[in-house]
């Protein structure tokens, strides 16, 4: 879509700029200085925001403000004009009314001062109105960040974020009081308002209002100052100061000696699959704070509480430092040396013995592509077996599986801009706002202002739910019934998409068949819905123009998720919905690299970039590059590893990377197969559960102490780069692969990861263009990238990824879920919570998170609560013919009925949902059927304290509204707006443009 | 068969042995930086002779107080004059043409002198004599001098005047 283009002038100079802009945007897009504090962040705003009042400029003989002002061909824009300088000159001066300057003992005087280098650039030598301070002290309730009334300029940036681009809908400008001030919710404490602790009022506060907590009197050379000292020195200051200018010298000299000492290193988060990346600030090994960028791909100044603040791990005295190896019945530190000969000697000893295929390789989607890249060659190349899994076997393989069968590429059709441009977002079994918090944002966003149709389809009223124009709740495990009805009401209206199934899809004829039983009467008999609301979902597919699905574990973690999964895109290719913007199929992926393992080939059928191991040309070319014979029969998945321990024909396993004693489903099976083990290498950050089982325990580097590509749900693939040095004797999971493999005779060479990357980018056809020096700052590579380094962020434009360039529309069936049999009545729903990650092995480390989330809770409905006269605080067991758990209750209208839901985060076993969950599983993919379960309940405590504590969000009470409601200001009394004001003054008309 | 075990056997001598590399890094330092570190130590032995060292160990061991002290002393009325009449001071100084300075200064100069020698003379200057002096062209150019500069600082005034 071309834009068009107009020509203005700005001080006589004549600039290009696309219809539509402000005169603010244009003058930015021409590297021409426009003042203008509360425009300072692009992704915000509906429409401008409107507070600041610093960018006026005149207009054809006009003052106005340049944000709100649209450029139109031939205007004349001057902000040179002594009329314009008074104008900006005001509105600065009423944000100095509000602000104290004392940047140099301030922690935001890092060169990036919106406020600072705005007043500096206005030349604002001397305080118009004096600095007032407000009746209000600062809030420092919150663990992670502070509020101070005294220093906030009510631009209103933070609310914006807020309210429009988090959508959280939690702060706001109370614009009715005599002084104004931000407030959380109606007006609490920061602590106890619905607050979700994302951060980005902080990351786009324009001043040091909103600072993180992790910055106070680090970031400064003289902002550790006692207040006893600090205050009088700025009343000095204040007193003697000889104009604005000499103190901004000093404090531009401060900001550049900060430069020596704080680094600024950009990465890509290590927690969910949506990619965010964002510049860690660090002094030393201290983290002062996590900024995000308006250029960062995926997540652009947003960030979840997980990302922005949860980084304490890094620093933990729980880190393994040292190499651990079993010495009876405890664990010795050793060398790199005792414990890496120790490992080759005995995986060697078990290959010689019992074959290769004794030996079991589980990855990692927490590591890198290179790492994983690396660990399948090891496998490979030098124990010559393909037993190599990782746990995207627990997630989402079942998915991959789906689109795989259907439309080619196991990944997202499209990236995240597709998602907010849908005109339909349908999510089934996923709860994107707690598991992938910054995804969910847009949707939000789009929902909210942009008129964007939500269908919300899980068993629980989750947030986004709350906010959907439609919430299905399906009995557990019938997604695909459901899904088929509709795309067969649809099909039985004539509302398919005719062109786009007789050009681009194979097997129509053959589909339509296999939906003859799917009727409306027999979905609503199978599912509870009712079959006007199945009808209600087909009419807004039909009148939406493009359609995206999204999906979890709801739908991949039962004995038919694959199927379920196909079911999807069985949907989205009838009606047309793939290959064109707002479009296509989104299986969320639930860690940083879930994708990327599994793309650089940590699989037992496939090598990097999907390709199957069975080919013989593919694998012939494998053998070529690591000059030796490779195994032709895939290997076991993870799930068949742990049965053939059982079995007895694996007797090693080196596992890294993945706590399998607590994620895994039936984890108590799990824990007797490592016991039968005759020999275990565990790596990993933590001394894990797993690890309780090793024979040798491996220290590793996590993200942020080495360098390497992540690659998110998008396909996205994206450079971390190393903050900081490894803690103690730890190492990057690559080296230490390359440091076992070169101990076992292989000559690997690789000096960084580049050069991993470089090799697997020279192997796998779909990386072909992937390349470091393409990867460079906020750059990043959405695969396939071809040789020439050309991507694809949208899929399937012009064909699907089969040889005829055709979709296969794919039959499938429904496979009713697991029963547990009589006496377990209630369903047992699982999953994460939006602070903690997955079970908590990093986000425990946060004393912050853990303070407002110290334990997990079971959620029972109101309904049940009544029925069994159990209120919240109440202790029950919940026993599944597993095991058994005990925990505390929230009742909560989330869930419905005799539906429970246990989340999974948690450092004691008594409290981990895996205890209940069986070894049954997908039955074309093996991933576990977590969310197939029924238990019993019984009542241990009656009362007890709530386990949801006071700081907790989910208590708190939000006031949506749109933007900052800049009209309530203006409405004040005390308001007069600037022009009026300079015209009132007596700069007027007539004195015109001396200083041109 | 491998039970899960917790007990993790820290080796004691851990914290020595890491001190001692600590150690050995830090004399490599040393060694690399022989020639600096003996220079140090010598300035550091001048200081130790005169004292110095132990005034600033006092003062360090006392920041806060002294810190909070001069700070207090600094926030005063008559210092904040001070400062605020360097400042000024400086600015005026600043905005002089160092030629034009030079030729008052050195004028002024002569006339102290002048002024001196007739002051050591001690004799008394009689009406008639004071006129008889306006004639001497040397006080003709002074005086016209100074009333150019009245003239001008009048002005000044004037338009601060206009001002306030």
């Amino acid at each position: 879509m071309e834009m068009k283009k107009v020509t203005i002038s700005i001080n006589g100079q004549e600039v290009e700029a696309t219809e539509g802009q402000s005169i603010f945007e244009a003058a930015r897009d021409n590297d021409i200085y426009m003042p203008g504090i509360c425009a300072s962040q692009p992704d915000l705003g509906v429409g401008v925001i409107q507070t600041c009042d610093t960018c006026f400029v005149d207009v054809n003989g006009k003052l106005q403000r340049s944000c709100s002002t649209k450029i139109e061909q031939g205007m004349q824009v001057s902000n040179k004009s002594d009329k314009v300088k008074e104008a900006q000159l005001e509105g600065m001066s009423r944000i100095l009314e509000n602000h104290e300057l004392y940047c140099t003992v301030c922690d935001n005087n890092n060169g990036d001062c919106v406020v600072h280098n705005t007043a500096e650039h206005l030349q604002v030598n001397h305080q118009k109105y004096p600095f007032t301070p407000k009746p209000y002290t600062a809030d420092n309730t919150h663990p992670f960040y502070r509020y101070e009334p005294d220093q906030c300029i009510l631009c209103g940036l933070c609310v914006e974020a807020c309210q429009d681009l988090q959508v959280s809908e939690v702060l706001s400008i109370d614009w009715e009081r005599k002084e104004p001030r931000v407030i959380w919710d109606n007006d609490v404490p920061i602590d106890q308002s619905s607050c979700v602790s994302c951060g980005h009022c902080v990351s786009v506060c324009p001043c040091n209002a909103l600072m993180e907590k992790s910055m106070l009197g680090e970031a400064g050379y003289m902002t550790k100052i006692p207040k006893n000292i600090l205050e009088p020195m700025i009343d000095v200051t204040k007193e003697v100061e000889p104009g604005y200018s000499g103190i901004f010298a000093i404090s531009n000299v401060e900001a550049a000696m900060r430069e020596s000492r704080i680094n600024k290193t950009k990465t890509v988060c290590t927690y969910c699959g949506v990619g965010c990346s964002f510049e860690v600030w660090t002094k030393g090994r201290d983290i002062l704070k996590v900024q995000p960028h308006p250029e960062a791909p995926a997540n652009g100044i947003s960030t979840c509480v997980k990302g922005k603040f949860g980084w304490d791990f890094i620093n933990s005295q729980e880190r393994l430092k040292t190499p651990l190896i079993r010495k009876g019945d405890k664990f010795v530190e050793a060398s790199w040396d005792e414990a890496l000969s120790l490992i080759a000697e005995k995986l060697q000893g078990i290959k010689q013995q019992n074959g290769s295929d004794a030996l079991g390789f589980i990855a990692s989607s927490k590591c890198t592509n290179e790492e994983n890249y690396l660990m399948q060659k090891l496998a490979r190349q030098i124990f010559h077996t393909n037993n190599i899994d990782n746990c995207s076997r627990y997630c989402q393989t079942p998915a991959s599986a789906g689109l795989m069968r259907t439309v080619g590429i196991g990944g997202d059709s499209g990236t995240i801009e597709d998602i907010a441009a849908a005109e339909l977002i349908i999510v089934v079994g996923a709860n994107p706002e707690e598991s992938h918090p910054v995804l969910a944002t847009r949707i939000k966003r789009a929902h909210k202002l942009h008129d964007q149709q939500l269908v919300v389809a899980d068993l629980r009223k989750n947030g986004l739910a709350e906010r959907a124009d439609l919430h299905l709740h399906p009995k557990p495990g019938t997604d695909l019934v459901w899904i088929s009805a509709v795309a067969k009401y649809m099909i039985d209206q004539g509302w398919e998409a005719k062109d786009f199934l007789k050009e681009r899809v194979n097997h129509v004829e053959e589909y339509m068949q296999s939906l003859d039983k799917f009727t409306l009467e027999y979905a609503e008999s199978v599912t509870g819905l009712t079959q006007e609301s199945m009808k209600k979902v087909a009419e807004m597919i039909h009148e939406s123009k493009a359609t995206c699905i999204l999906w979890a574990m709801g739908v991949t973690q039962h004995m038919g998720g694959t199927d379920t999964s196909t079911s999807i895109a069985n949907l989205l290719l009838v009606t047309g919905n793939f290959g064109k913007r707002g479009t296509g199929a989104y299986p969320l992926r639930g860690h940083n690299n879930v994708q990327g393992a599994s793309d650089f080939g940590t699989m037992p059928n496939f090598f990097p970039g999907y390709e199957a191991v069975d080919d013989d040309v593919i694998r012939g070319r494998y053998e070529k590059a690591w000059d030796t014979q490779l195994p032709k029969v895939p290997g076991l998945n993870n799930h068949e590893i742990v049965a053939a321990i059982h079995k007895g024909s694996v007797k090693g396993v080196y596992l890294f990377g993945e706590e399998m004693g607590l994620v895994d489903s039936n984890i108590n099976y799990v824990h007797e197969a490592f016991e039968k083990l005759d020999f275990f290498v565990v790596q990993d950050v933590f001394f894990s559960k797993t690890a309780q089982f090793a024979d040798v325990v491996l220290p590793a580097a996590p993200s942020l102490e080495k360098e390497g590509t992540f690659t998110n749900t998008e396909r996205r693939i994206q450079k971390l780069n190393k903050v900081m040095d490894p803690l103690g004797d730890s190492k990057p999971d690559w080296e230490i692969f390359q440091d076992l493999a070169n101990r076992l005779g292989a000559d690997w060479h690789y000096e960084n990861p580049g050069e991993i990357m470089a090799e697997a980018a020279a192997l796998a056809p779909a990386f072909a263009g992937v390349d470091y020096k393409r990867l460079e700052g906020w750059d990043s590579l959405v695969w396939p990238v071809d040789k020439d380094g050309q991507d694809h962020p949208l899929l399937y434009e012009k064909e699907f990824a089969f040889p005829d360039g055709k979709a296969k529309l794919f039959p499938v069936d429904w496979t009713p879920p697991y029963e547990a049999g009589e006496g377990y009545d209630l369903h047992l729903n699982n999953g994460r919570i939006l602070e903690h990650f997955h079970e908590g092995n990093m986000t425990y480390q946060s004393d912050g998170i853990s303070q407002k989330v110290p334990n997990p809770w079971l959620e029972v409905s109101p309904e049940l609560a009544k029925e069994r006269n159990i209120e919240t605080g109440a202790l029950v067991r919940l026993t599944s013919p597993y095991g058994k758990v005990k925990l505390r209750v929230w009742v909560t209208d989330q869930v419905k009925g005799n539906e429970l839901y246990l989340p999974m985060n948690t450092r004691k076993e008594i409290e981990a949902v895996n205890k209940l969950t069986s070894s049954y599983h997908d039955k074309d993919t093996h991933t576990p059927n977590y969310k197939e379960m029924q238990v019993k309940m019984e009542l241990l405590e009656a009362k007890g304290e709530s386990p949801i504590v006071v700081g907790n969000f989910r208590l708190g009470n939000p006031q949506p509204q749109i933007g900052v409601r800049v009209a309530k200001k203006w409405e004040r009394k005390d308001f007069t707006p600037i022009p009026e004001l300079i015209k009132e003054e007596g700069l007027i008309d007539g004195q015109s443009d001396t200083a041109n | 068969m491998a039970k899960a075990i917790q007990q993790i056997d820290t080796q004691q001598s851990t914290a020595e042995e890491q001190q001692h590399k600590e150690i050995a890094a830090l004399m490599n330092q040393i060694a690399d930086n022989k020639q600096a570190i003996a220079s140090m130590l010598e300035i550091v032995e001048q200081l130790e002779a005169t004292g110095a060292l132990d005034i600033m160990k006092g003062f360090l061991s006392a920041r806060e107080k002294i810190g909070t002290i001069a700070v207090e002393q600094i926030n005063q009325p008559n210092i904040h004059h001070t400062i605020k009449n360097t400042f000024y001071t400086l600015g005026f100084v600043g905005h002089l043409e160092p030629e034009k300075l030079n030729t008052m200064l050195a004028s002024v100069q002569q006339g102290i002198e002048s002024a001196s020698t007739h002051a050591e003379k001690s004799e008394k200057t009689n009406l008639w004599g004071l006129m008889k002096s306006l004639r001497d062209p040397h006080v003709v150019t002074a005086l016209s001098t100074v009333v150019s500069f009245l003239n001008g600082m009048g002005k000044g005034l004037e338009e601060k005047g206009d001002q306030h």
